[in-house]
């Protein structure tokens, strides 16, 4: 595999960063992207790839040249240029290094769908995902506390019934389910079913397809919607276990129909929430007669766990 | 879940095309964005537009989910089409080529200026005056 492409990097200054796609895109350089850094918006980089069979290197001098004039008609210098050289490579699979075998908790680890499983995580419960496009994939701070507090409530009811950590045979609802990773986590230490929604028709095809892979063999439902397309899937029959991992406010607002999709006995386990938002939340869904407890936190991000009030 | 957003890219992508050759593979590969999932979703939401090019900007998260929003057409095509024209000067002749009136140059920087790195519309005036200038197009006032 060969060296094929020149990679050119350079300050896109805010005046010539019009003029260098057009000159590039005249060049018959169209491979090109501008980027920058969330904080420093105005701090644009351009880079172009160039593939090397078309741009023998006796000619990028004469390219830069090309270039100069632009810059001259703002009264600007052209930016230094950087050249690189970039290998070809399957770019369909270069994402893919960036994902590793992430375990979480004491039990769990969230695999990558085309990776197999490491020795040294033989004895833990596989969660494999396909990320696509959709949220949680297990890596922000708030999934990874509602993973863990899953664990936790299935290690607690082991030990209350004198057996290893189990769920079952407890229903479980997924409101805002992304990936599925919650659900599916929930399933693999025995709960008994899942209802599941999203109102992003891509996490929904996600779940579907992460949860048809897990060799999972429970009752699983997932819809588009929102609570109340999780109350049909429920059939009138609100679950043991709500898991909620969505923004604050949206939790708020859902809050009054949490009774459709969880039992008065049941368990809620909320995040997505900022640590500050918690008190607000926590008076919220006080009024709709239910008790939350903020009871771990990663970052700025909390995690409450609800009961109803008696 | 409101997460951090580490990147943000612009790509001039041809409508119904994407690809994970560069720029696009290299570009959101690095950072660990599933480059096939963003190709079938660009190309889905662009397929009516064969023939364009559609430049898009894509904010990618910390857990590397990403979205992304179409966005206004380059200047130069805004230019070239205000000006009668298909393309700019090859070289750097000045006024060659075409012209455009100020009144089509406050036009095309009010439809810019979302998407140029300037506040405010004299600023996005100047920078499309500069490369009109720059593609040989003149300004008639």
């Amino acid at each position: 595999m060969g060296l094929a492409w020149w990679r050119l990097e350079m300050a896109a200054l805010p005046e010539l960063e019009e003029s260098l796609l057009w000159k590039l895109n005249d060049l018959g350089i169209s491979r090109v992207a501008v980027g920058h850094h969330p904080e420093t918006p105005a701090e644009r980089r351009l880079i172009a790839w160039l593939p090397q069979v078309d741009w023998p290197e006796q000619e990028l001098p004469q390219l830069e040249r090309s270039l100069a004039p632009l810059a001259a008609t703002f009264d600007l210098e052209l930016p230094p240029i950087q050249w690189t050289q970039q290998c070809d490579e399957d770019w369909s699979l270069a994402w893919k290094q960036h994902w590793q075998p992430d375990p979480v908790g004491e039990r769990l680890l969230i695999l990558p769908a085309w990776l197999e499983l490491p020795p040294e995580y033989a004895d833990r419960l596989v969660i494999r995902m396909d990320p696509g496009s959709a949220f949680g994939t297990g890596s922000h701070p708030t999934t990874r506390l509602c993973l863990e507090a899953i664990e936790a409530l299935a290690v607690a009811r082991g030990l209350q019934s004198g057996g290893p950590p189990d769920l079952g045979p407890m229903r479980v609802a997924d409101l805002g389910c992304g990936t599925g990773i919650l659900g599916l986590a929930a399933l693999l230490q025995g709960a008994s079913s899942l209802a599941a929604v999203d109102t992003d028709s891509l996490a929904v095809r996600a779940s579907r397809e992460n949860l048809a892979s897990s060799g999972v063999h429970a009752a699983v439902e997932v819809g588009q919607g929102s609570v109340e397309t999780l109350a049909t899937l429920l059939k009138g029959q609100p679950a043991d276990l709500l898991l909620c991992n969505i923004l604050a406010p949206v939790i708020e607002a859902l809050c009054p129909a949490f009774h459709t999709v969880l039992a008065a006995d049941g368990v809620g386990l909320l995040s997505g929430l900022l640590v500050d938002q918690a008190p607000g939340l926590q008076q919220a869904l006080a009024a709709e007669g239910w008790r939350a407890e903020l009871s771990a936190q990663q970052g700025r991000w909390g995690l409450l766990v609800l009961h109803k009030a008696h | 879940m409101a997460k951090k957003v580490v990147a943000v890219i612009k790509l001039a992508l041809n409508a119904g095309k994407a690809n994970p050759a560069p720029p696009v593979g290299p570009a959101l590969g690095q950072h660990g964005v599933n480059i096939m999932a963003f190709c079938k979703e660009y190309n889905a939401r662009t397929q009516d537009k064969a023939g364009y090019v559609i430049p898009v900007e894509i904010s990618v998260f910390e857990d590397r989910s990403f979205t992304f929003i179409t966005k206004t057409p380059p200047a130069s095509v805004l230019i070239s089409k205000a000006a009668g024209i298909e393309r700019g000067a090859a070289t750097s002749a000045k006024g060659s080529v075409g012209a455009i009136s100020t009144a089509q140059l406050e036009e095309i920087a009010k439809t810019k200026l979302p998407d140029l790195n300037c506040t405010s519309v004299e600023s996005a005036m100047r920078i499309i005056a500069g490369t009109a200038r720059n593609m040989g197009v003149a300004i008639n006032d």
